[in-house]
């Protein structure tokens, strides 16, 4: 089998993660450091000083620029689009320097790739983007004109388990239905239907579960109220229900290890929350089963939270009657970038192109 | 001129604590003070007396060589017994015309006495051997801040620097600054190295004698550990670099003077974006060559691509027609290898040359290309444009074959043996003088790849347990040497089937050749060989 040498590119708010793969196999990962990325005017504006810096590491480092074939970046901040593998194309690249839809890190990931893609003639990707929009249209009705639910999820790292899973199972991913529960920081649960995300919790906009520092789903009324309460000012609700919110507003602790110790030192109220956390999630696994009518291949479980059998456990005890239970802890982007691009230069799948509709349209590279 | 002093001078003479001797243009004292009388007493010698002849009374003092050199001898160290050493410092006597009168001896004492004499040796060995000795860095410098001495562990040290330019010139700018402030305060200045890839603490103490600035001492200490790793890493980043193919000017060994100019042009040559062209005999590491100059210019960052004339036609073909187009948005970024350029047809060559001149100015890719055929002799032949050939000369850079830098060939076999260790799991440190002897007078057909081809082979049929490398365990491929002894089909004596082939093709083209009374046309013909291929083989296997 023919190797394919790919490097991976996923900027951070101070650095920037690059790994190189050759096929599947991870020969290489750093974290280049980018200390002054503070100084800059806007996020485009560290392209150039990113590029260099992670093109000077690699070549000290003694690896043969010329031997790549491809190079994956992180998506960024888009037009709501399909998942997939998408190349790096002129459009794409506008948007990104843009950033209409938002400054963020994740930005960079196609702006590098494609800068240093160019001067060694190969291709650059993105991989399901942060902005996957699979949902149909009957998940997008909210019950208040005024405000349609929308597609946040932590598309890459869902996608890369879901096609995990059916290698397993023997099948392609695209024939499979899941549901797949990514506990992390924030907690998205999404419902696969034949590899498409349908429905999805915004995990950034307080749908869905609480986590370790986000309120979930609330009663509106009493959020209303709040609001206008006179105790807050906006900027202050906003921050409250994303970072002061969820276990930590509880127990003033972010880590579920924390509340484990907890509750075997037999504090009842660690143990109140953390049943009501497995409790929330698996009522939100339980509310994606019937969006997939029952029809479920398999349920998974990842994220960092994950790592706890504890909570696994927890919401195993809830959920194994509707169907298999698989666990993949952590995620692994850089991975998950490596296999997409990867999928694209073998030939299995075709590289997408990134346009104006929203309908797909695909594009004749295909490795 | 008298010698003979009157006796004020003698007065002064008996005050001084050096003993002094002054003899005439024959040899014979003509004047000695009190200590140079007790101190040849201590010898069974006779003593001194005025007209005795030195060498009767006090032959040491070798006073008569200095008659005879007229050259002053400046404090040297000397032997007056098995445990006596002292400080002699020994002046030719001369007039105005440069005759020689005679000569003076000033013997110097230690300072406490007599037994200063018997122990000046034993500490003087003594701190020899600690100096040599010590893991202490450390480096002593004159009065101009020059150095006088450094011991063991300071070579290693800057050795250590050598390998890392980034701590190399930390260092050294610290150094410098270190001991310029010693000098300009006459005090004992201490300063951290920080923020180097090699941190550690810089000491300098002055060196004064009755307050005059006569030079220092620094001392360095350095993160032993810490160096060690960095050491290791910078080994680990040259193997990488080996198995990425990734090459840089500090990797090509240049002792020889042609290598270290071939290395010094590639490095002006990186700067730049002429068309380099390569020549030189085939295994002498053009294609390395050419990435090095990629990897050190401007372009290190864009593709380095390689496209064989010889092998892949219908590359080339694409390749030319693509940068003979207008649309520049086809041409490539980075730099081209094109490899084997005489194996361009004579249309190619053209295109070549008018993409050279037309155009080339204004591209945003670089071109180097390579020959391992003499370009003169296929010009000569019709074979190669001349306008492309005289175009080209401009800028051409030779890699001397093996046999034209043989003291490259040890630090080669060193460090290929190091490589191969790892690879072979063999434990050889060393190269005896016979079998090195032998490597670097062999005269190989492949350079480099033979040469690195009979170490590997050689590591992977010895004894894992020898530590050094024989005449004996050299495994050559190549059985023969002399192009006038009558070829024969080779022996299959357990070699690679691809020198087989070679050996085997280089048999049947001699004796093609001979049988059609050297007509390379006929002879190409009857092998199914194109005219120009047959050069190249013919330059190959050295059949010209």
């Amino acid at each position: 089998m023919r190797k394919h040498r790919i490097l991976v590119i996923n900027p951070k708010s101070d650095s920037t993660v690059i790994a190189l793969y050759e096929n599947e196999v991870p020969i290489f990962e750093q974290t280049v450091m980018q200390e002054d990325a503070a100084d800059y005017h806007s996020i485009s504006a560290q392209v150039p000083a990113r590029t260099k810096k992670v093109l000077d590491f690699l070549l000290s480092e003694g690896f043969n620029l010329s031997r790549l074939d491809a190079i994956a970046g992180r998506g960024g901040l888009l037009k709501p689009i399909e998942g997939g593998t998408y190349i790096v194309d002129k459009e794409m690249l506008a948007d990104l320097k843009a950033g209409e839809r938002g400054e963020h890190p994740s930005n960079l990931g196609g702006l590098i790739a494609a800068e240093m893609a160019n001067g060694l003639n190969i291709p650059a990707f993105i991989v399901d983007p942060v902005v996957v929009d699979e949902l149909e249209d009957i998940a997008r009705i909210s019950g208040y004109p005024l405000i349609s639910r929308k597609s946040v999820f932590h598309a890459l790292n869902h996608k890369a388990c879901g096609r995990r899973a059916a290698m397993e199972l023997g099948k392609r991913y695209e024939n499979c239905n899941f549901i797949v529960a990514h506990l992390g920081d924030g907690i998205t649960i999404g419902a696969h239907k034949q590899g498409k995300v349908i429905d999805v919790n915004n995990g950034l906009n307080g749908e869905g579960p609480f986590s370790p520092e986000r309120a979930g789903s609330l009663p509106h009324g009493d959020l209303v109220d709040l609001c206008y309460s006179g105790k807050y000012s906006y900027k202050e609700m906003k921050e409250q229900l994303l970072y002061h919110a969820g276990i930590y507003s509880y127990l003033q602790k972010k880590d579920i290890r924390q509340l484990e110790a907890g509750i075997k030192e037999g504090s009842q109220q660690d143990k109140l929350i953390y049943d009501a956390l497995a409790y929330q999630i698996a009522k939100e696994i339980g509310g994606a089963s019937t969006v997939l009518a029952g029809r479920i291949d398999a349920i998974i479980l990842t994220g960092n939270m994950a790592y706890s059998m504890m909570l696994v456990d927890e919401i195993v005890e809830r959920t194994k009657w509707i169907a298999d239970v698989f666990t993949y802890p952590g995620e692994n982007d850089m991975q998950s970038l490596a296999y997409g691009c990867l999928r694209v230069l073998r030939g299995e799948e075709r590289a997408k192109e990134y346009n104006i509709k929203l309908e797909v349209q695909e594009s004749e590279y295909s490795g | 001129m008298d010698l003979s002093y009157q006796s004020t001078e003698q007065s002064i003479f008996h005050e001084l604590k050096e003993a002094v001797i002054l003899i005439d243009k024959q040899g014979r004292i003509v004047y000695y003070n009190q200590q140079a009388s007790t101190l040849a007493k201590g010898q069974n010698n006779p003593g001194l007396a005025r007209d005795a002849h030195i060498l009767d009374v006090f032959p040491k003092s070798e006073l008569m060589r200095v008659l005879q050199t007229k050259k002053a001898e400046i404090r040297k160290l000397f032997r007056l017994s098995e445990h006596i050493s002292v400080l002699v410092s020994r002046f030719p006597l001369l007039n105005k015309d440069g005759e020689v009168l005679g000569a003076a001896a000033i013997i110097q004492q230690g300072s406490d006495g007599e037994d200063d004499w018997r122990v000046g040796e034993y500490i003087q060995q003594g701190m020899q051997a600690v100096l040599q000795n010590t893991s202490q860095a450390f480096v002593i410098l004159d009065e101009h801040r020059l150095v006088i001495m450094q011991n063991p562990a300071y070579e290693k040290f800057l050795l250590l620097l050598k390998n890392n330019s980034s701590a190399e010139a930390d260092w050294k700018e610290q150094l410098e600054n270190v001991s310029k402030k010693t000098m300009q305060t006459r005090r004992t200045v201490e300063q951290k190295v920080e923020g180097s890839p090699i941190e550690g603490n810089i000491r300098c103490i002055p060196n004064l004698i009755d307050g005059i600035w006569k030079g220092c001492i620094l001392f360095v200490d350095y993160d032993m550990e810490q160096a060690e790793l960095i050491k290791q890493l910078e080994q680990s980043r040259r193997i990488i670099r080996a198995l990425e193919a990734q090459s840089r000017f500090d990797d090509f060994t240049a002792e020889s003077s042609r290598m270290r100019m071939a290395v010094q042009q590639g490095k002006i040559a990186a700067d730049m974006d002429y068309i380099v062209f390569l020549r030189g005999p085939a295994g002498t590491g053009k294609k390395m060559f050419a990435n090095a100059i990629h990897n050190e210019g401007k372009r290190k960052y864009q593709a380095f691509s390689v496209i064989d004339c010889l092998q892949e036609k219908e590359k080339i073909t694409a390749f030319l027609e693509m940068l003979n187009s207008e649309d520049t948005s086809r041409h490539p970024q980075g730099t081209v290898y094109l490899k084997s350029i005489t194996d361009l047809s004579i249309e190619q060559q053209k295109k070549l040359y008018r993409i050279c001149t037309n155009h080339y100015d204004t591209a945003g890719y670089r071109l180097v290309v390579s020959s391992s055929v003499n370009v003169e002799t296929a010009m000569m032949e019709g074979l190669f444009l001349q306008d492309l050939y005289y175009y080209l000369l401009q800028t051409s850079i030779h890699l001397p074959a093996l046999r034209e830098r043989k003291e490259d060939v040890p630090l080669l076999v060193h460090e290929w043996i190091q490589i191969g260790n790892k690879e072979h799991s063999s434990c050889v440190s060393s190269v005896d003088q016979a079998a090195l002897e032998t490597l670097q007078n062999f005269p190989y057909q492949h350079n480099f790849k033979e040469l690195q081809a009979v170490i590997n082979y050689s590591l992977a049929k010895l004894n894992r347990e020898k530590t050094t490398l024989c005449e004996a365990d050299l495994a050559f491929a190549t059985s023969t040497i002399d192009s006038n002894q009558k070829a024969s089909i080779p022996h299959n004596e357990d070699k690679p089937l691809s020198e087989l082939v070679e050996e085997y093709e280089k048999v049947i083209i001699e004796r093609t050749l001979k049988e059609l009374d050297g007509n390379k046309t006929l002879t190409a013909k009857k092998l199914g060989l194109s005219v120009r291929n047959l050069y190249y083989k013919l330059e190959k296997y050295h059949l010209n």
